[in-house]
């Protein structure tokens, strides 16, 4: 049996544990406590990490795991991301600076970033339209990046399928590029 | 190469946006810095803009896109890569200036479907919006760069569908050209022979998501 592993990381809000729960088959295993960041408008958030898990015919299990979004546990990304399949980075775009928000998991995943696919799901989009998606390509393409970027509400289950979609399309054409 | 960009007649959010792009962008040949009331290279300027005293200066209009302007324009919405590509090509003029060297061509060598191309930055969300089958070939072609003929080959669709999106990518200037030899298929790699368990991993996954792909 082998062990693969799909990271899911961005701000605290932004929809972690709700996209792992919307395709774990397995109950999500949070590490939550009562939220007391008043900038922060949830009843609780993740201190540790979210974990999820899909099984597969033959065995195989893809772990998920959601990194804890503050900042002060930015040690724990790498960490989580060592031998991952792919990164999920969700964001919410109804906090005061999305882009800058961006910015942090760039810089966080930065070595992992040069080899490990990823995508960026823009969150809460229909309701704060600013800034736009082609803003966040833009945010990618100063920075030397060209990451998919799409809107994803994690609360629906086609939108969280769409982005794995995408992702595994990135590991397909990493396979290409190795000329499988 | 130190060079100095003007700024007048924009509102502050251009403003802070032309800031930060000059931040943040890897992809300047120059060093950049915003002027304040001084001289300049190059000037962007908007409808309210008064012209800097600076003869030398030069000037750029800022238009909504679609509106055609004489001389040098950058549309709004301002897009980076379009801003970088203005002012790569205007540091790329002053070397060759200085140097006495005859221009330097900073246009890619093929733009014929038959060379080979990868996007230079993920595409308007416009063009892939409500089509599936894009947003897969767009993701190949972030990874590297591909011939019609090979991106039919790897993401299994029609070769004239892979040419019109090809086409689509380059009208919008969102691709970077190559020459090779198109169609001609990758030499396989070492890489290549731990790839088939993955591949197999990745179709496992899919149908267990009920995400698994037609093949056309």
């Amino acid at each position: 049996m082998k062990e693969y592993k799909i990271l899911f990381s961005g701000t605290a809000g932004a929809g972690k544990t709700t996209a792992i729960a919307a395709i774990s088959e397995t109950q999500v295993v949070s590490t939550d406590v009562v939220n007391t960041d008043e900038g922060l408008k949830k009843a609780t958030t993740t201190v540790g990490l979210d974990y999820g898990s899909i099984t597969l015919d033959g065995g195989d299990r893809i772990r998920l795991f959601g990194t804890p979004g503050q900042g002060r546990f930015d040690f724990m990304w790498p960490i989580l991301a060592k031998d991952a399949l792919g990164l999920v980075i969700l964001i919410d775009n109804s906090r005061p600076d999305p882009l800058a928000d961006l910015d942090v998991y760039l810089d966080g995943f930065a070595a992992e970033l040069e080899r490990m696919p990823c995508v960026v799901g823009v969150g809460r989009h229909e309701t704060h339209p600013e800034p736009g998606i082609d803003a966040f390509g833009d945010r990618l393409y100063v920075r030397g990046l060209v990451l998919p970027v799409l809107p994803a509400d994690v609360r629906q289950r086609s939108d969280v399928l769409m982005l794995i979609d995408v992702l595994l399309s990135q590991v397909e054409a990493g396979m290409a590029e190795d000329g499988s | 190469m130190q060079l100095v960009l003007g700024l007048t007649g924009l509102p502050g959010a251009e403003i802070a946006l032309v800031k930060t792009i000059l931040r943040l962008s890897t992809s300047l040949t120059a060093n950049w810095a915003v002027a304040a009331g001084e001289a300049c290279d190059v000037l962007l300027r908007g409808e309210t803009g008064e012209q800097w005293p600076d003869p030398a200066a030069v000037v750029v209009m800022v238009v909504p896109r679609g509106q055609p302007g004489s001389g040098l324009v950058l549309h709004r919405p301002i897009r980076a890569e379009e801003l970088i590509d203005l002012l790569n090509a205007e540091s790329a003029r002053r070397a060759a200036s200085e140097t006495s060297a005859p221009p330097v061509s900073i246009v890619s060598a093929s733009h014929s479907l038959g060379g080979q191309a990868r996007l230079r930055r993920w595409p308007p969300f416009a063009l892939l919006q409500g089509r599936p089958n894009h947003m897969r070939l767009a993701t190949l072609l972030s990874k590297q760069a591909l011939s019609a003929s090979r991106l039919s080959a790897v993401a299994v669709r029609p070769l004239a569908e892979c040419e019109a999106f090809l086409r689509e990518l380059d009208a919008h200037n969102l691709l970077v050209w190559q020459p090779g030899a198109a169609g001609a298929p990758a030499s396989r790699s070492p890489a290549a022979d731990h790839a088939q368990p993955r591949r197999g991993l990745l179709h496992t996954l899919r149908e267990k998501l009920g995400i698994a792909r037609g093949r056309a």
